[in-house]
């Protein structure tokens, strides 16, 4: 009666864990199976079979402490991680709100930014315009300057060459008067030699004939010296001096 | 039966990882910089000189040379290069006893040749005051096809700037000049020697001195014998002929 209650109980509660077969009908049936001839000769069979009905419980037995192990593991690490995400949760909406305070105050100064950018847009127009009408004035300036520059300088070659023209005429003066003075002394020493001649008919006055001859020499020299301003007279009237 | 429980193992494993899994590392907020300022490293900007900003600069380095001599007086041009001194063509200064400068802004200028060169048709001029703006001579000759400026006072008149480039280069024996002749696209008249030739960077690449008589076309000398000459030792200025 122990076996059969141990093995009606084995029975009951290995069908109720594994779901097979479980109820009072089912079980009254396994009853009179146990308890009929038939059930006497399974007993035995089952006996003569040893012990391997031991196995699959202590491999449910371990099967459910490595599931209970896995799941306190797995409840730990994920406790864990969620500590770890609340942590990181935390740090992200300080981290936000920070942000969100210097989005505020960049915001803030993109706009104080924004607007000085438009006025000092409007001022560099302002400037640009002005600059270009200064430019265009300056152009002109210097245009101007440049045509007065020209002017000046062909002013300064007109008088350059006025001067020029007048030192040349001054040269030519000089020499012209150097040479007419030469010319004069050469007319007049010429004119007092031939006014010093001998009689033509002196025959015997042979020596003073010599001897106005031989004075004729200077009055040759003096005529020949004229002839050198005279030169540089015609030199530089033809614009070679 | 035993697939169903595996499922729902495999799927209690996944949730427990994604649930175990640490919280992702928390980024660093960005830096907000206070006030409305840009950043404080800015990129490099391009210096571009403007054709105007060149042919300003033409005029205001580009004097005009008055020479008053046995001849009578000749104009020619000539280009600061330092602030009292300028370079211009020999011929230009050649037997003035009087030497004038006068700049873009109407100022009147004393000068005197102090050196001159004896195989290349240049001369150093100093003055006895400020002279606007001093030039550049280019570090090189100018490659041909380059466009310059010519800047000077034909027959002695208004300053004229000319665009043009540069053509080639030619052996200056045949053209009065011992070294080599920078041939431009621009044409000139007389007066306008000792110009200078200004390339896109507003240096000198050269310095007018004569017209090809074929074509009218300015020849320059190019910006390495300018140099050559103010390397040279000082040399005594040519004597008058009258």
């Amino acid at each position: 009666m122990d076996h059969l209650s141990q093995a009606v109980d084995t029975r009951n509660t290995r069908g109720a864990w594994t779901g097979e077969g479980a109820g009072p009908v089912k079980a009254r049936k396994r009853l009179a199976t146990a308890r009929s001839p038939r059930g006497d000769i399974a007993r035995a069979k089952h006996r003569a079979a040893g012990r391997p009905s031991r196995a699959p419980r202590e491999f449910v037995v371990a099967a459910l402490v490595v599931l209970a192990l896995a799941g306190v593991s797995t409840t730990a690490s994920t406790y864990r991680a969620g500590v770890a995400w609340r942590d990181r949760a935390n740090t992200e909406i300080i981290r936000t709100q920070e942000f969100a305070a210097r989005l505020s105050d960049a915001q803030t100064r993109l706009a104080a930014a924004t607007q000085d950018l438009s006025k000092a847009h409007g001022q560099l127009a302002a400037a640009t315009s002005q600059l270009q009408r200064s430019e265009g004035d300056v152009i002109q300036l210097e245009r101007r300057i440049q045509a007065l520059g020209t002017e000046k300088a062909r002013a300064e070659d007109e008088r350059e060459a006025a001067r020029d023209d007048r030192d040349r005429l001054a040269k030519v003066a000089s020499l012209a008067m150097r040479a007419g003075q030469d010319i004069d002394i050469c007319v007049s020493r010429l004119s007092k030699w031939l006014e010093s001649r001998p009689l033509p008919f002196a025959a015997t006055q042979q020596g003073q004939w010599a001897a106005w001859a031989s004075s004729g020499d200077s009055v040759a020299a003096a005529c020949g010296n004229a002839y050198v301003p005279n030169d540089r007279l015609k030199t530089v009237l033809n614009g070679n001096g | 039966m035993a697939r169903g429980a595996a499922g729902w193992l495999t799927a209690l494993a996944l949730a427990a990882t994604a649930c175990l899994a640490p919280p992702p590392p928390v980024a660093e907020p960005p830096a907000v910089t206070a006030g409305a300022g840009g950043s404080a490293a800015q990129p490099p900007v391009a210096v571009t000189v403007r054709a105007d900003s060149l042919e300003r600069a033409a005029r205001e380095l580009t004097v005009r040379v008055r020479a008053s001599g046995c001849g009578g007086v000749a104009t020619g041009s000539g280009f600061a290069i330092a602030g009292r001194a300028l370079v211009t063509n020999r011929h230009v200064v050649a037997n003035a006893s009087d030497i004038q400068v006068n700049t873009w802004d109407g100022r009147s200028l004393n000068a005197a040749v102090s050196r001159v060169a004896y195989d290349t048709d240049l001369a150093l001029v100093v003055v006895d005051g400020e002279l606007p703006l001093a030039g550049t001579l280019a570090p090189g000759d100018a490659r041909p096809g380059g466009q310059v400026m010519v800047a000077g006072f034909p027959r002695g008149g208004q300053q004229i700037v000319a665009e043009g480039n540069i053509l080639d280069y030619v052996v200056g024996a045949n053209l009065g000049n011992s070294t080599k002749v920078m041939r431009l696209s621009t044409t000139v008249q007389p007066g306008s020697s000792g110009g200078p030739v200004i390339d896109q960077r507003g240096e000198v690449a050269g310095i007018v001195y004569a017209i090809e008589l074929a074509s009218h076309r300015a020849l320059a000398i190019p910006a390495s014998s300018v140099r050559s000459l103010l390397r040279e030792e000082l040399t005594a200025p040519p004597a008058l002929a009258c």
